[in-house]
């Protein structure tokens, strides 16, 4: 408790700002769903015809998943609020367009028969009679859309429009509560208001619109008034990046490097590079996407990023049962860097290849690949993290130690994530998986992260002594890439920058400000 | 004042008027009388252009009505309808208001007009310009439903069942309020009813109808002395009230 009003304290400014642009972002979308929506509702009450096709339309928009969808409108709108608000908006229309076409259909047949034997205009009918009449039933309409966009607004902090969601997200990558807790409550606050304030307005009566109508107006005008500067460079940077040490305090901290960012998810972050909506992202140093994009890592010459260079773990029972077994693990040691990394998972994610088909491939290239011998010694149990990367080095083992040993693999792959696997390892229900040594020191030991710990080899020699101390397993000599954040910008901009590291970016944006 | 002659109408193929001809002079009291589907309350909003003819024409003052842009013809036709048609969210005043204001009447005009309306129907200001329809009885409903044509004062009312959903009791004590109301003898009336009761008190026509056509036409002492076959005779002795 006393954490979470510390946070709230000491975050006072950033947490206004996250609410006025929710509130903003909530606002508008509803604003705009309302001018497409209602006279759409009409539409269709008046040509029946149509009301199929466009709840059917409005339906489908409700289906998408939202981070497909921002991903979709990258391309159209860019990041940041626009393709937000966008998404927000179609969010909105089904509750909107199916309550006026609902409370305008429910308009009593004799009332509209009085209002026209009356003489009245048929826009004269819709705003006397059925508008007002209807009103009830299109405010709780637009009083569910309120609600939803409310929640779903905190997805805009993944694609750098900011609100609620970068502590939510934020706090849930970093596993800080109180973080969380300084997203989740404020937005719960507003979607209770919203909720509160159209109950009453339901309640209004039709001459009382005019007023809140126009508070409405001045609400959104004000809540319109908070804009996001922008500089020459951009970077996006994902929630849990933001807040990490060996992150973006660590650029900012060591590196001096001032640059605006936007929080942004990891699916969508590479796409907007490549789109130049951004010029600088957080990643993987091996992921396949830079080689899809055309996308260069930035060197970390300061060493603010552990090191994660990929080795396998091992049981030592198994070693001592199996002598042959380290030896033919040991043949991938210092084989693939990350380029090469980067391009075998680019094949597998994006040539569509299958993760044996590039194993073997690579491993013929090395001049590594054996035939199966259809061993009957024993059994080898290989487990593997749930990513492209992991699947690519176990089909590389299997092959390995089929093809120079008389033993067998059998491959449990798929183990959710680190804690998973290595509970599997230490439990006897595995022999070996590929681990990264920046996990093992900081997810598996704990370990604080001092100097001495960001080079490759003491952060290597570190863990190994650590593992076989603690839990008796073996790391073997590594395989040679290192699977690290990392800073990366599109390659061509970069070159026309002269930037090849983080130090160069941080000049680079010191003397452009002069 | 209205002049209908050979109307015909039908609904996806199913004859609901036809050849229906009559004339009504200004202070005519036309009543038309029939059974449920004889066509008498499709006839009605053909005067009006709530529906318009397949053929035939409705002469307003010697004028096609099609001549007319519909709403300013039917600001000039006040319309009572069974089932009073008020706006629910309206105030009685409002209700009543409703056609002087499209008129663009002012403030003070259309209070004095209201006051005086609720007054002649025995209604009053103070008790009753300010509830909603649901807080009031049918009878005062139908009132108020009179009161709201009236307002702009129409030359012509037409009026669709207008005693249908009063209770037996009520039903004849407002009946001879509006008889004896100076407003609605001035009118020119066109009024649908199946109550043979209502046609002879309030008609100096009526003109009973049967499968879309008038059978007979004539005041209420003609039909009585001469109708024209046994449905007419049998109709105006009640017996078939309600087949």
């Amino acid at each position: 408790m006393k954490e979470f009003l510390q946070f709230l304290e000491s975050q006072s400014g950033k947490l206004l700002e996250q609410t006025l642009t929710h509130i903003h972002l909530t606002l508008l979308s509803v604003a705009l769903a309302i001018l497409a929506g209602v006279p759409l509702g009409i539409l269709i009450a008046r040509k029946q015809k149509l009301a199929g096709i466009t709840l059917g339309f409005a339906g489908v928009m409700q289906t998408i998943p939202s981070i497909a969808l921002l991903g979709f409108l990258i391309p159209l709108l860019g990041i940041g609020p626009k393709p937000a608000i966008f998404a927000l908006f179609l969010y909105a229309l089904l509750p909107i367009i199916r309550n006026t076409y609902t409370g305008i259909r429910g308009v009593d047949a004799t009332v509209r028969e009085a209002a026209v034997a009356m003489g009245m205009t048929r826009s004269q009918v819709l705003f006397k009679a059925e508008l007002p009449l209807a009103m009830p039933v299109i405010l709780a309409g637009i009083r569910t859309a309120a609600v939803i966009n409310v929640g779903v607004a905190t997805l805009a902090a993944y694609i750098a429009a900011g609100g609620l969601g970068e502590f939510i997200f934020g706090g849930i990558a970093l596993n800080n509560t109180s973080m969380i807790l300084a997203g989740a409550i404020p937005a719960a606050l507003l979607a209770i208001m919203f909720d509160f304030l159209l109950s009453r307005a339901q309640q209004l009566s039709m001459r009382h619109f005019r007023w809140a109508g126009a508070a409405a107006l001045i609400v959104f005008a004000f809540s319109a008034m908070t804009p996001a500067a922008k500089g020459k460079l951009l970077a996006g940077f994902t929630p849990e990046f933001m807040g990490r040490e060996d992150g973006w305090l660590g650029l900012k901290r060591v590196y001096g490097l001032k640059i605006p960012t936007v929080v942004i998810n990891d699916a969508v972050m590479y796409q907007a590079l490549h789109e130049e909506k951004l010029d600088v992202v957080s990643g993987y140093s091996t992921d396949g996407r830079i080689r899809a994009y055309h996308l260069i890592t930035l060197d970390d010459d300061q060493l603010i990023f552990p090191p994660y260079h990929a080795a396998p773990v091992v049981r030592k029972d198994a070693l001592e049962r199996f002598p042959e077994l380290g030896p033919a693990l040991g043949l991938l040691a210092g084989r693939i860097n990350d380029s090469v990394m980067t391009y075998l998972n680019y094949r597998v994610d994006y040539l569509k290849e299958s993760p044996a088909a590039v194993a073997r491939g690579f491993l013929e290239k090395e001049g590594l690949f054996k035939p199966s011998r259809n061993g009957k010694k024993g059994v080898v149990r290989m487990g593997s993290k749930i990513f492209t990367e992991q699947y690519i080095l176990c089909e590389m083992y299997k092959i390995l130690v089929e093809g120079n040993t008389e033993l067998s693999i059998s491959s449990k792959t798929g183990l959710g994530g680190t804690k998973i696997c290595f509970d599997a390892l230490t439990n006897d229900q595995i022999d070996f998986y590929p681990e990264y040594t920046g996990t093992g020191l900081l997810v598996i030991l704990q370990e604080p992260l001092t100097d001495n710990l960001r080079h490759k080899d003491s952060a290597f020699n570190f863990v190994r002594r650590q593992f076989d101390q603690k839990y008796g397993l073996q790391w073997l000599q590594p395989i040679g890439f290192n699977n690290a954040y990392a800073l990366m910008m599109r390659e061509e901009a970069a070159r026309k920058m002269g930037i090849r590291s983080i130090s160069d970016l941080t000049r680079f944006l010191d003397t452009q400000k002069n | 004042m209205i002049e209908a002659s050979q109307l015909n109408k039908s609904f996806d193929g199913r004859v609901a008027v036809q050849g229906v001809s009559f004339r009504v002079p200004e202070g005519g009291r036309l009543m038309l009388l029939g059974t449920s589907g004889s066509g008498k309350t499709t006839t009605l909003r053909m005067l009006n252009r709530l529906i318009d003819p397949d053929g035939g024409t409705v002469l307003f003052r010697g004028q096609d009505t099609r001549t007319f842009r519909p709403e300013i013809l039917r600001r000039q036709m006040g319309y009572v309808m069974q089932q009073y048609g008020l706006f629910p969210h309206y105030t009685v005043a409002e209700n009543i208001a409703i056609v002087p204001r499209l008129l663009h009447w002012d403030k003070p005009r259309i209070r004095r007009r209201t006051e005086d309306l609720l007054h002649q129907l025995g209604l009053s200001w103070d008790a009753h310009a300010h509830q909603y329809p649901h807080q009031l009885s049918g009878g005062q409903q139908q009132r108020v439903g009179l009161a709201r044509a009236l307002a702009a004062d129409p030359p012509v009312l037409l009026m669709d069942e207008p005693f249908g959903a009063l209770d037996p009791v009520t039903r004849t004590r407002i009946r001879q309020e509006f008889l004896e109301l100076d407003e609605f003898k001035s009118k020119t009336v066109v009024m649908v009813t199946h109550d043979i009761r209502d046609a002879l008190e309030l008609g100096d026509h009526i003109g009973i109808m049967d499968k879309g056509r008038i059978i007979q036409m004539g005041t209420p002492g003609e039909l009585q002395q001469n109708p024209a076959n046994d449905f007419v005779a049998a109709f105006l002795h009640g017996q078939t009230d309600a087949s």
